[in-house]
């Protein structure tokens, strides 16, 4: 690909924000106070803060859509490669600035994947030579060549942000924005997203601006890293300096225990992690491996989980099932058993069967062969049948949330049943007393998942089935949600996860079950499961090896063997 | 033709064309019945499997389509020789004979919506707006980029719905009936919404409608003079019509009508031109579909211009068995041409 056209000189910023103050048509509070930013050409920053902050606003400003296709109060200027916002709107811009949204299913516009990155540039006028030149460029940068045929609706959820991001690639802009673009993947597809950004960056000058929350990933490619918080900037500054203001919760398992070992500098990477460690333990480093076995096990780390419990009675019994929709296999001779109270992990690439599992417990799909059944926990739960027992939160959280208010959809969930729990308390066992009163489409995706996991609470489930409810979240949003999620397994509900968070899980369940195409591939709690992989493991765990998981695992073998 | 994109969209376009023209103005039965029946092979053999939805709910569509005329039909049209039935006659509406005649016309109408449905969602199927976008004018290309929106945008709200009547089911809310459906409605339209605010977005951020340009020079002035002109002659043609004084309204408004379309074409854009990254190319295959489309199409006019009672079917006042009109029957295999080719040419898509 050609470099972008009028790159600004280094010293000159490709993107100034001066003093911006912006609100919401119909909010009294702006969602943005005095914000001033400037980006370098063939820079590469990170905007992190909570969910909530102002992040996406902030980015809504580089092309104009902030104010001109929101509208609102709008205060301050914003220039982009010389060009002042309030005079160019994102039409003006689309050849300077791509912009690449959250959903990648949200912003495809066609119905084959050639046209769509050239959809664009056709607005724009192109010449059609300079436009076949581009596509192709594009389609090879992002290494989706085979798929140019293929409808955008039959691709994985990977494969579309790359289109999304060639489409927005093929105009040249100078200056790329990305908005949370790998919180809807595995990571798997998250990582071929991020590896395709930087080599824009590397490679091509591309400047890029981008809102992210899994720093594990994107931290050591930025040059800059900016801290949002309530609509401000807290602190700005390289990723190196970053790391000792940004809450510790936030950053990646290797970056953690850097701090509390108090390495220096403090490691981003694995392989910064593993130098720090050799020069800290070199004792403990065999053939350039790390050797710490015999912490694991009974007599050393992990011998209990301090979340759930998985001794309780058995709950699910799942016998050799089988399921089939349409005319595929999407289950094939599954047998697994959840006890009460337990926190179940289900683990595995996208297609592997996780969701084919939740539904077929849920009784939206049928076995073909074999058995799934639910033991009630008392006679009133068994006269329910299977519907009332099951808590099922998709992943579109808000096909449970109909009602103007979280309050009014609990209230009508508790309805459905003459002995169910008073709104307050359900509200409550969710932690979002303080949401009661709020539209649910105001709510932020941690928000929202908890205001659907409560509407089914309210039918006090047997069963707890969640699938992929930690995707969109901030840290502190996951952690929060899990634990609430424990607190309700501590009454004897066993829940089932379908996620790709496998730092999470390796904290808080019992149990991993790890999908392999249709088929369970093994079963067992995380120090069995998550030890050793080369791909469904921790950094912890691919740093130190043994049975350790997380960070404090870490920290217990490595202080604790001095 | 294993793909759609083996025909060029304007020859698809002379098909269709060709079929909603005989749908919406014959009556007669028979014509009916084999105009479904070409076009339920050319779907078949035409529309690639990825595209081609079950016709399960079409033929579910049908006896209620089919209830709803008869039922219309007969309980409000009193016409005909052949009674079937009496309402007391002080029932207000609905009282006096019911008629054979008025349930025959019911089912023929029924029929024809059917069709019109068929060749409709066939159509749907065939054509890529995509494609389509390309081959219409600059002016009314948003139009089809905005239909290929909706095309996009459709799987996304039925999966909306499955989710939302998935959730219900969960939860032992029964979902049957209507009554159960309403509450469904406010979320799916705030999906609906939430999506299509996503969807504007990233339309504008890609320049959807180009940036605009000044309009200068003297081919923009003679165009607005043009359609100035047109609309004065088109109010006054309308004018002269309403007061009924003169003869002059069809030229008026004939003239006027070719002005205002002559000036909105010939406009300067007020946005950058868009460019196109494909450019169709006419061949032999689409020569011959849009061909045997416009001979069906002929012979439909010259049929109906001079012998209309044999594409018609009119069974008031007195029933009767439609007549057949061999001609039309004739040339109604024409439009299975593109099925033909697909069958025998194995021609390769473009």
């Amino acid at each position: 690909m050609t470099p972008p056209p009028a790159l600004a000189a280094p010293s000159t910023p490709i993107v100034a924000i001066h003093d911006v103050t912006y609100a919401y048509p119909s909010a009294d509070e702006p969602v943005l106070h005095a914000i001033s930013l400037a980006l370098d050409a063939a820079s590469f920053t990170l905007v992190v803060g909570e969910s909530g902050a102002g992040k996406s606003t902030l980015l809504r400003l580089v092309n104009g859509l902030v104010p001109h296709f929101s509208g609102g109060r709008f205060g301050g200027a914003v220039h982009v490669e010389g060009r002042d916002t309030r005079a160019y709107g994102p039409r003006d811009l689309a050849s300077t600035v791509g912009f690449v949204f959250q959903d990648p299913e949200a912003q495809m516009l066609t119905d084959r994947v050639d046209d769509e990155i050239a959809f664009g540039m056709e607005q724009v006028g192109v010449p059609r030579a300079t436009m076949r030149k581009r596509v192709e460029e594009a389609l090879d940068l992002m290494g989706i060549g085979h798929l140019r045929e293929r409808s955008p609706a039959a691709l994985s959820g990977g494969e579309r942000q790359r289109v999304a991001i060639a489409s927005a690639m093929a105009m040249h802009p100078g200056v790329l924005v990305l908005d949370e673009p790998t919180s809807q993947l595995d990571p798997w597809a998250a990582e071929d997203v991020l590896l395709a950004v930087k080599r824009l960056n590397d490679d091509l000058g591309t400047t890029i601006l981008m809102a992210e929350h899994r720093l594990e990933r994107t931290m050591h490619h930025a040059d800059r890293i900016v801290e949002m918080r309530r609509g401000g900037i807290i602190a700005e500054g390289t990723s190196e300096a970053m790391v000792r203001m940004l809450p510790l919760g936030a950053l990646p398992p290797v970056t953690q225990l850097g701090m509390r070992l108090g390495w220096n500098p403090v490691p981003l990477t694995m392989k910064a992690a593993r130098r720090a460690l050799g020069a800290t333990y070199p004792a403990r480093i065999e053939q350039g491996r790390p050797a710490f076995e015999r912490g694991s096990g009974a007599s050393g780390i992990g011998a209990t989980y301090p979340f759930g419990s998985s001794s309780g009675d058995p709950v699910i019994r799942i016998e050799r099932a089988t399921v089939r929709r349409g005319n595929r296999d999407v289950l094939r001779e599954v047998s697994l058993t959840v006890h009460a109270g337990e926190i179940v992990a289900l683990m595995g690439r996208n297609g592997s069967g996780k969701t084919s599992l939740l539904r077929a417990i849920a009784g939206l799909d049928q076995p073909r062969t074999g058995r799934i059944t639910i033991e009630a926990r008392g006679p009133a739960t068994a006269s329910r049948g299977r519907a009332g027992m099951i808590g099922y939160v998709p992943q579109q959280a808000g096909a449970l949330l109909w009602h103007e208010s979280v309050r009014a959809d609990v209230a009508v969930a508790r309805s459905h049943r003459h002995d169910a729990p008073p709104v307050e308390a359900v509200l409550d066992q969710a932690g979002i007393a303080h949401l009661a009163d709020r539209h649910p489409r105001d709510l932020s995706a941690g928000e929202r998942m908890r205001a659907a996991m409560a509407v089914v609470l309210a039918g006090e489930p047997s069963v707890l089935l969640l699938d992929e409810p930690t995707r969109g979240m901030d840290w502190r949003a996951k952690d929060d949600l899990m634990r609430a999620i424990a607190r309700i397994c501590a009454d004897g509900v066993p829940a089932l996860i379908a996620t790709h968070d496998i730092e999470l899980m390796a904290r808080f369940a019992q149990t991993v079950v790890l999908l392999g195409d249709r088929e369970v591939v093994a079963v067992g709690p995380p120090r069995d499961v998550l030890a050793g992989s080369l791909t469904f493991s921790t950094q912890m765990n691919t740093l130190l090896g043994g049975a350790v998981l997380t960070v404090d695992d870490a920290l217990e073998v490595l202080i604790g063997d001095g | 033709m294993s793909s759609i994109a083996a025909v060029d969209v304007r020859a698809w376009l002379v098909w269709g064309g060709s079929a909603f023209l005989i749908a919406l103005m014959a009556r007669n039965p028979l014509v009916l019945l084999e105009l479904g029946m070409v076009v339920v092979i050319v779907r078949g053999a035409c529309v690639p499997p990825d595209r081609l939805s079950g016709v399960g709910w079409l033929l579910r569509l049908a006896p209620v389509m089919l209830a709803i005329g008869v039922l219309f039909n007969l309980l409000t049209v009193r016409a005909g020789d052949q009674v079937l039935a009496s309402l007391p006659s002080d029932w207000p509406v609905l009282g006096g004979n019911l008629t054979w005649n008025a349930l025959a016309f019911g089912v023929v109408s029924a029929l024809a919506l059917f069709v019109l449905i068929l060749i409709g969602t066939t159509l749907g199927a065939l054509i890529r707006w995509t494609e389509l976008a390309r081959v219409l004018p600059q002016r009314v290309a948003p139009l089809a980029v905005a239909g290929s929106v909706a095309w996009v945008f459709l799987p996304e709200l039925t999966r909306s719905f499955t989710d939302i009547r998935e959730s219900m089911q969960v939860r032992g809310v029964a979902v049957r009936g209507p009554r159960t459906m309403v509450p469904l409605i406010v979320p799916l339209l705030a999906q609906g919404l939430e999506r299509a605010m996503i969807t504007a977005e990233a339309l504008e951020v890609r320049g959807f409608g180009g940036a605009p340009v000044a309009r200068t020079g003297r081919r923009a002035w003679v165009a607005d003079v043009v359609l100035v002109g047109g609309m004065v002659l088109l109010a006054a043609g309308v004018y002269d019509l309403a007061r009924g004084s003169t003869r002059a309204w069809p030229l008026m408004i004939g003239m006027g009508t070719i002005a205002v379309a002559l000036g909105a074409l010939r406009r300067p854009a007020t946005s950058t031109p868009r460019t196109q990254y494909r450019v169709a190319h006419w061949d032999r295959r689409d020569t011959a579909v849009a061909v045997s489309a416009a001979a069906v199409a002929g012979v439909f006019v010259a049929q109906w211009t001079t012998g209309r009672v044999a594409l018609g079917f009119d069974p008031y006042p007195t029933l009767a068995w439609p007549t057949v009109d061999f001609t039309m029957m004739l040339a109604l295999p024409l439009l299975a041409v593109p099925a033909a080719i697909a069958a025998f040419a194995s021609l390769p898509a473009r």
